[in-house]
């Protein structure tokens, strides 16, 4: 939290041309990965239960502890498998948004659900996290009849487009904001 | 599209607008996309196209500057002018550029700093340190007090005695809110002021509950549902039994502390927040003044590089059209695609080269007229019987035809003088100077005749001369020796036939005569009168013998004679008639050339011919010691065909050189007893034959005859005289 360090003009032109060659050079940083989960068919209902590993990286964190509010999208995709092409069809999706941001004041990391009233509490950014990172009984709509073999993919990542005008272009453009896991597939039966 | 059409493609406006276009729009959409005013979902698409955008510029410049390295290389026109362009062009475009690069960076970086204050944000830091200081003490506080409550909750068993303890702690400690929970999190009791709320709300997170289970109280102030800070405190409780409990309190701050509390918080993550952005905001405007300035440079560079090639296209064609017309090709036009003064330029060059291939054409058209008289003029001379010659005014030959060197017996060089063709021909001293003395003289035209003696014999030529306009003569001659020779050769075939007929007729009655006087007076006379009578008639007799002889000769020579041609073995005739003339005093060798065997002749007239050769050369060998006659036959070919030459030569005197001109004529000889008429019957049979003959004395000694005949297939191209006298009329 110390926003005392001298600016040197030049060094916006050195990460402008950093940023430029980390753009070509990789898109695929990893912080987020995907570590347990199983899905159960209830009715014509699909609950999961996940846990995932949630790792901001360095610029994220700071960002975080500067007061930036991040806000993490768990993507869920029905898809139906094609067996003449690679790409799936995509059924059905649906995003799970959450948001984490600092507490100055308090010290504390702070977690608000979109269903949850008020904002839970904590009072270091890896329990928050792992807080987050924790899906319970996510209950969501099986596909319509006549789908009886279909798959359901997982993903979190960092929307970037939540982040603040002038924090973007930074984002888009450096790795380290590119936080996102791999997508978890359950292959499931009617 | 071939590879020419796409250089011509690559190298025009089009790709370099399109991707100047395509660049600025998506330089605009990223500005948009960075303001987040618009597609920011395809932010890293539009700064990818700008990329690429940047990148073909690239190529495209490359390419044209690949181009125009080659063009230097191979020396090509305009390319060194379009160097020099670029050179001008390229640091106008880009030093401005530098310079508004290196201060907007300068005005945004401090400009961006002049937005945050070390005082403020000094302030700031201490502000929420003050509200956290302030924050720690009420949260001691309000822990002593939850921690002095404690003792009685330990006693406590039933659920009953707990909750009626528990609102008796929460009315008199102050709590808002006061919670027991079981070691599995399970609520066990729980009071609060507000008379309808049930339950908690909030339960210790697993990272509070780890801590308590640690032995550490947890007391901290969390944001409250609605706003303003709530204090909550999680403190364990030892109860009898191995259970451990959690009691929880949960107490709002106090309004005012809450405020405040919420104002530092509020302008603290707000400042923090800003300053933060500092550099994301740095980085957004430089990126974006960075690709500007990059694309601008690069169109900046490609336009420098497109002007100067279109600006020095014309110049290099304009000098690619000169070195053309000085290498003789007045076809070139150059495209005028301006109006402006390189317009007009071109368009002189092009009208300035029309008129240089008109003028080209006319002259050429001349030059071919010229040409053709000239072939004319050639071939009229070249067909002449005459020799023409034609002299510059100081008597240097300009140019002649063949038939002058054929009757000069010399190559007529151009160039060469009058006193240089005598120096080197002697014989033809008498010709120069009978045409100095014409050019010398005032007359516009002079004729002379001109007897040249050489080894070929005595030969006449008429010249006549004119003065040429522009200085100058002009000579044309004629060899009239044949033409003299002829005369005269009729002339003695007249005085033949008179001969014959005015002479012949008086003898036979003189011989008659002499006869009957010497039949009738001989018997008669006795002693001197006899002898002396009978050596008269009989010298009467001898002499008309010879004189008949001679009227003979005469007739022979001056009758045509009806000729008997056949194919004569010319070798076969030669061997036969020199061995009639062997002897031990003189010696007959022959050289006999194969390919002059077959000859169509009068076989009997071609025998005289050899005969009176041979008795010729005898008489004059005499007594010459190794006296050897040599007979050459030899196949010779000329500019009107084949000829069979027969020479008779020998190692005698040779022939008297003031004779050797006419030595063909009757009467001509050089021997005492002779009749003079031997040569010249074989002249005539030569000439029968549509051959000529001439007499020489070869350098080594003795005389030569050579005789000439036409070989079978070109016996028309010669001149046949069967009858001289015919010849002549």
């Amino acid at each position: 939290m110390n926003c005392k360090a001298k600016h040197n003009p030049w060094s916006s032109v050195a990460a402008v041309l950093a940023g430029t060659l980390l753009l070509v050079a990789t898109c695929a940083a990893e912080g987020f990965t995907f570590r347990e989960g199983q899905v159960r068919q209830e009715a014509d209902r699909l609950v999961v239960n996940a846990r995932l590993d949630l790792q901001l990286s360095d610029a994220s964190a700071e960002a975080l502890d500067r007061g930036i509010p991040l806000e993490i999208l768990f993507e869920f995709r029905l898809l139906k498998p094609r067996w003449w092409i690679v790409w799936d069809k995509l059924l059905k999706e649906w995003t799970l948004r959450a948001r984490l941001e600092f507490h100055a004041l308090s010290n504390l990391y702070l977690v608000t659900l979109p269903n949850d009233s008020e904002a839970r509490a904590f009072p270091s950014r890896a329990d928050a996290l792992d807080y987050l990172g924790t899906l319970s009984h996510i209950s969501l709509p099986a596909p319509a009849a006549g789908e009886d073999r279909f798959d359901l993919a997982l993903r979190a990542r960092i929307d970037v487009d939540a982040l603040p005008a002038a924090l973007r272009p930074m984002a888009y453009t450096l790795s380290g904001w590119r936080l996102k896991s791999k997508w978890k597939k359950w292959a499931l039966e009617r | 599209m071939g590879a020419r059409a796409l250089i011509r493609f690559l190298v025009g406006p089009v790709p370099g607008v399109a991707v100047t276009l395509s660049l600025l729009v998506a330089v605009f959409l990223l500005s948009s996309a960075a303001r987040q005013e618009a597609f920011g979902e395809h932010y890293t698409l539009l700064l990818i196209v700008n990329l690429i955008g940047i990148a073909a510029l690239l190529l495209l410049i490359a390419f044209n500057v690949a181009r125009l390295v080659g063009h230097l290389r191979r020396r090509e026109l305009g390319s060194r002018l379009t160097l020099r362009m670029l050179g001008f062009f390229v640091p106008i475009a880009l030093i401005p550029l530098a310079l508004v690069y290196y201060f907007s960076v300068q005005f945004i970086s401090r400009g961006i700093d002049s937005w945050f204050d070390v005082r403020i944000e000094q302030a700031l830091n201490d502000a929420l340190l003050l509200g956290r200081t302030s924050l720690e003490a009420i949260k001691e506080d309000q822990l002593q007090r939850v921690r002095d409550a404690l003792p009685t909750l330990s006693e406590l068993g039933s659920d009953r005695d707990l909750v009626r303890e528990l609102d008796l702690l929460r009315e008199r400690a102050g709590f808002s809110e006061i919670t027991l929970f079981a070691r599995n999190g399970r609520v066990l009791a729980y009071s609060s002021e507000s008379s309808g709320a049930l339950m908690p709300t909030r339960r210790p997170t697993k990272g509070i509950v780890d801590q308590v289970r640690s032995g550490t109280d947890y007391a901290n102030f969390e944001p409250a549902v609605g706003g303003g800070l709530d204090l909550r405190v999680v403190v364990p409780v030892f109860a009898p039994g191995p259970s451990l409990r959690m009691l929880q309190v949960v107490h709002p701050l106090p309004l005012r502390h809450a405020r405040l509390g919420e104002s530092v918080q509020a302008a603290f993550a707000e400042y923090e927040r800003f300053s933060y952005l500092r550099a994301p905001l740095k980085f957004s405007f430089v990126l974006t003044l960075t690709l500007v300035t990059l694309m601008t440079l690069l169109i900046s560079v490609w336009a420098a590089l497109y002007f100067a090639q279109r600006l020095t296209a014309p110049i290099g064609d304009l000098a690619q059209g000169t070195r053309a017309v000085a290498a003789g090709d007045y076809e070139t036009r150059l495209p005028v695609a301006s109006s402006d003064e390189l317009g007009v330029l071109v368009q002189s060059f092009n009208d300035m080269t029309d008129k240089v291939r008109l003028s080209q054409s006319q002259a050429r058209d001349s030059q071919r007229s010229a040409e053709e008289q000239h072939l004319y003029l050639d071939t009229v001379l070249a067909h002449l019987s005459s020799g023409v010659v034609a002299l510059d005014p100081s008597g240097g030959v300009r140019t002649s035809n063949a038939v002058a060197s054929q009757i000069l017996a010399v190559d007529l060089q151009p160039g060469a003088g009058l006193g240089e063709l005598a120096g080197t021909e002697p014989r033809l001293q008498l010709f120069a100077d009978a045409i100095r003395s014409g050019i010398a003289g005032d007359q516009p035209e002079w004729e002379s005749e001109v007897a040249l003696f050489g080894s070929r014999g005595r030969q006449i030529l008429l010249c006549r001369g004119s003065r040429l306009p522009g200085g100058g003569h002009v000579v044309v001659f004629d060899d009239i020796t044949a033409l003299i020779q002829a005369q005269r050769d009729a002339a003695w075939a007249e005085v033949a036939r008179r001969l014959a007929h005015e002479i012949k007729n008086p003898l036979t009655p003189i011989q008659l005569s002499a006869e009957r006087i010497r039949h009738k007076y001989l018997g008669r006379l006795e002693g001197s009168d006899k002898e002396h009578l009978d050596r008269a008639t009989r010298t009467i007799a001898d002499q008309v013998e010879s004189l008949k002889s001679m009227v003979n000769a005469f007739s022979s020579y001056a009758q045509p004679q009806r000729m008997q041609m056949e194919n004569v073995d010319v070798h076969q005739l030669i061997e036969d008639v020199a061995e009639l003339y062997r002897s031990v005093n003189l010696k007959i060798s022959l050289q006999l050339d194969p390919a002059a065997r077959d000859l169509r002749a009068d076989r009997g007239r071609l025998r005289q011919v050899l005969n009176n050769l041979l008795t010729n050369a005898r008489q004059a060998l005499g007594t010459t010691a190794d006296a050897e006659v040599r007979i050459i036959t030899r196949r010779s070919s000329g500019d009107v065909g084949s000829f069979l030459e027969l020479v008779v030569e020998d190692n005698g005197p040779g022939f008297p050189r003031d004779k050797i001109g006419n030595i063909f004529e009757p009467y001509v000889t050089t021997k005492e007893k002779g009749s003079g008429l031997g040569l010249a019957i074989v002249k005539k049979i030569v000439e029968e034959h549509g051959g000529t003959q001439w007499a020489e004395n070869p350098p080594a000694g003795g005389a030569r005859l050579t005789m000439r005949f036409p070989l079978a297939g070109n016996v028309g191209a010669v001149a046949r005289i069967d009858d001289p006298r015919e010849n002549i009329a």
